[in-house]
C-alpha cells in the first residue's frame, strides 16, 4: 500500500514536471564552467534558470510587457536597505543573475558607482543578451569570486554605502560566503552609515546557523520576511540600527520613486523585526566550520 | 635469494597491517584533498579553477610519490623506511594546520590572479605531505610480494584497498566530518591516523624482522 502511494506521488511529480517544462520554452542555453544557464519564456515572463530539472528554479525573471516591474518579492525586498541609507554613492552587488538589482540602482542613483561581482562569465553573457543588462563608466561587472574581491577591496581600503549579498542559488550555497570571517570582511567595506542587505533563506536548519552568524558579525539586524516566500532579507549596518519608527519617513520619501518597480516600500517598515525568532544556541559558521550545504 | 621468498612481511598479522595502513593512507589523502578546497576558499574562492589547482597538485604529488617510493623499494627494502614515510607525512601535515593562513595571506597579497594564487598555495601546502603518502603504495607492494608470479595479484589487492580507503575518506569527510568538526580538528585526526599507521607497522613488521634476523 505504502509502495503504491509512493509510486503514484512519484508519477504525479513526473507528470507535473513534464507539464511545466512543456509550457516553458527554452529560448537560449549558455554553456558555463559551473552549470548550464538557461533562458526560458513563459506567460509573458523571461527567466534565467540554472537547473531545469527541479521545476521552478528561476534565478531572475523579467516581465516582457513591463520590464520595469520587478517580478520577485525578494528582489523588491532587497531595496528595503534604502530605508536606512536612502542615498548611497558607492554600491556593491555580489551575484548578478539577470542584473535586475544593479539596473534599478543605476536608474535610482545615476551618479552612484556600482560594482557587481559575478563568478560565472556565462551569467554575465546571458544577462547582457537577454535581460537588458548594461555596464557603463561607473558601473562595472567583475567576473570574480565575491570572497576574493571583497577581501582585496578591504585591503585596498575601499568603502561602500550599500552592499547587496545575493550570491546564493537555491540548491547550492557558496559556503565561504556564509562565514563569520566573510561577514567581518564585508563589514570592513561598509562606510560609517553603510548598509548590507543579504538575500538568504527562511527555511531549513540553516536559518538558525545563519542568523547567529550575522548576529556575531553585526550585532542586532533587521530580519525581513513575507508570508508565502521562502526567502528572507537580512539588513545590517556597521553602526547601530535606527529604531523602526524612524523608518516611516524615509519610506514616504522613497515611495514615489520605487513605485514604477512595483515596490511598495510603505509596507516595509512594519515588516522589519529585530526580535530573534531562531535558535540562538546554534553554532556560528566560520571558515573552519561551514557545513551550510549539509544543513540545507 | 630464493624466488619464493621475496617478501619482507611474512606473517599474517604483518601482511594485514600493510593492507590496513594502505587503506588508512588512501582515506587520509582524500580527506585532506577535500578539506583543501575549504582551506583555500576564503582566499581564492571556490571556483572551478581552485578545485583544478588542488586536484592537479594532488595528482602531481602522488605521481612523483609513486615514482620515488618505487625507487626506494629497490634498495634495501625494510619496515624502517616504511615507518619513516608515515612519521614524515604526519610531520609535513602540521604546516597545513599552523601556517596555512600566513602562507595564503602572503600569496594573496602578491598574486592577483586567484588561479595561480591557488595553484602556488596548493603546491606549498600539499606537495610534500601528499608526495610522501604517495610513496606508501609502491612500497607496500614491495613489502607484500612473495614471488614474481604473485606480484600482479598483490598490486591489485593494494590498489583495491587504498582506493577503497580514498572513496570512504571522500564520503566521510564531505558528508559528515565537516559537519561534526572544524577543518583543523579533522586535520589532527589525519595526523593521528598517520602516526597510528607508523605504530602499527612498528609493532608487526618491526618485531618480525628482528625475529627473522636471529
Amino acid at each position: 500500500m505504502m509502495a503504491y502511494t509512493r509510486l503514484s506521488i512519484l508519477f504525479l511529480m513526473l507528470a507535473f514536471s513534464v507539464a511545466v517544462s512543456a509550457q516553458r520554452e527554452v529560448i537560449h542555453e549558455e554553456r558555463s564552467q559551473y552549470r548550464n544557464v538557461l533562458v526560458t519564456e513563459f506567460n509573458g515572463q523571461r527567466c534565467m534558470l540554472f537547473n531545469i530539472h527541479r521545476g521552478d528554479m528561476n534565478q531572475t525573471c523579467i516581465d516582457l510587457r513591463n520590464p520595469q516591474r520587478l517580478v520577485f518579492n525578494y528582489t523588491k525586498m532587497s531595496f528595503a536597505g534604502l530605508l536606512l541609507n536612502p542615498d548611497p554613492d558607492n554600491i556593491l552587488v555580489a551575484g548578478l543573475g539577470g542584473g535586475t538589482i544593479p539596473m534599478v540602482m543605476r536608474e535610482l542613483f545615476p551618479e552612484a558607482t556600482i560594482d557587481v561581482l559575478e563568478v560565472d562569465q556565462a551569467v554575465v553573457n546571458v544577462a547582457k543578451e537577454f535581460f537588458n543588462y548594461e555596464e557603463d563608466q561607473r558601473h562595472q561587472v567583475h567576473v570574480v569570486d565575491a570572497r576574493v574581491f571583497i577581501k582585496r577591496a578591504g585591503l585596498q581600503g575601499r568603502q561602500y554605502d550599500y552592499i547587496v549579498l545575493d550570491a546564493f542559488s537555491g540548491e547550492y550555497i557558496p559556503e565561504h560566503l556564509l562565514t563569520l570571517e566573510f561577514l567581518q570582511e564585508v563589514k570592513t567595506l561598509l562606510s560609517d552609515d553603510g548598509v548590507v542587505v543579504a538575500n538568504t533563506f527562511a527555511s531549513s536548519q540553516l536559518y538558525d546557523y545563519e542568523s547567529v552568524t550575522y548576529q556575531a558579525a553585526f550585532g542586532e539586524f533587521y530580519n525581513f520576511k513575507r508570508a508565502g516566500s521562502g526567502n528572507r532579507i537580512i539588513i545590517a549596518m556597521k553602526s547601530e540600527l535606527p529604531p523602526q519608527g524612524e523608518l516611516r519617513q524615509p519610506a514616504r520619501d522613497l515611495y514615489e520613486r520605487l513605485l514604477p518597480y512595483d515596490i511598495n516600500i510603505l509596507e516595509y517598515p512594519a515588516l522589519l523585526s529585530t526580535r530573534p525568532d531562531w535558535d540562538e544556541s546554534a553554532r556560528v559558521l566560520t571558515d573552519q566550520f561551514s557545513p551550510a550545504n549539509l544543513l540545507n | 635469494m630464493a624466488q619464493a621468498d621475496l617478501s619482507i612481511s611474512t606473517t599474517a598479522a604483518s601482511r594485514l597491517a600493510v593492507l590496513c595502513v594502505a587503506f588508512i593512507n588512501g582515506f587520509v589523502i582524500m580527506s585532506i584533498e577535500l578539506l583543501g578546497g575549504r582551506v583555500l576558499a576564503p582566499y581564492f574562492g571556490s571556483s572551478v579553477h581552485v578545485w583544478g589547482s588542488i586536484i592537479a597538485v594532488f595528482m602531481l604529488s602522488l605521481s612523483l610519490g609513486y615514482l620515488w617510493g618505487g625507487r626506494l623499494s629497490l634498495t634495501n627494502p625494510g619496515p624502517n623506511t616504511f615507518i619513516a614515510f608515515f612519521l614524515l607525512a604526519a610531520l609535513l601535515c602540521l604546516p597545513i594546520i599552523f601556517f596555512a593562513d600566513p602562507v595564503m595571506t602572503q600569496i594573496f597579497l602578491n598574486v592577483e590572479d586567484p588561479r595561480y594564487g591557488s595553484l602556488i598555495t596548493a603546491m606549498l601546502l600539499y606537495f610534500a605531505p601528499i608526495c610522501v603518502m604517495g610513496m606508501v603504495s609502491p612500497y607496500s607492494v614491495r613489502l607484500l610480494v612473495l614471488s614474481q608470479s604473485e606480484s600482479g595479484g598483490v598490486a591489485g589487492m593494494l590498489y583495491f584497498v587504498s582506493t577503497l580507503g580514498s572513496a570512504l575518506g571522500t564520503l566521510g569527510t564531505s558528508f559528515y566530518f565537516v559537519m561534526w568538526f572544524e577543518i583543523n580538528q579533522v586535520m589532527w585526526g589525519c595526523v593521528a591516523a598517520l602516526l597510528a599507521c607508523a605504530l602499527m607497522i612498528a609493532l608487526t613488521l618491526g618485531k618480525q624482522q628482528s625475529g627473522v634476523r636471529t
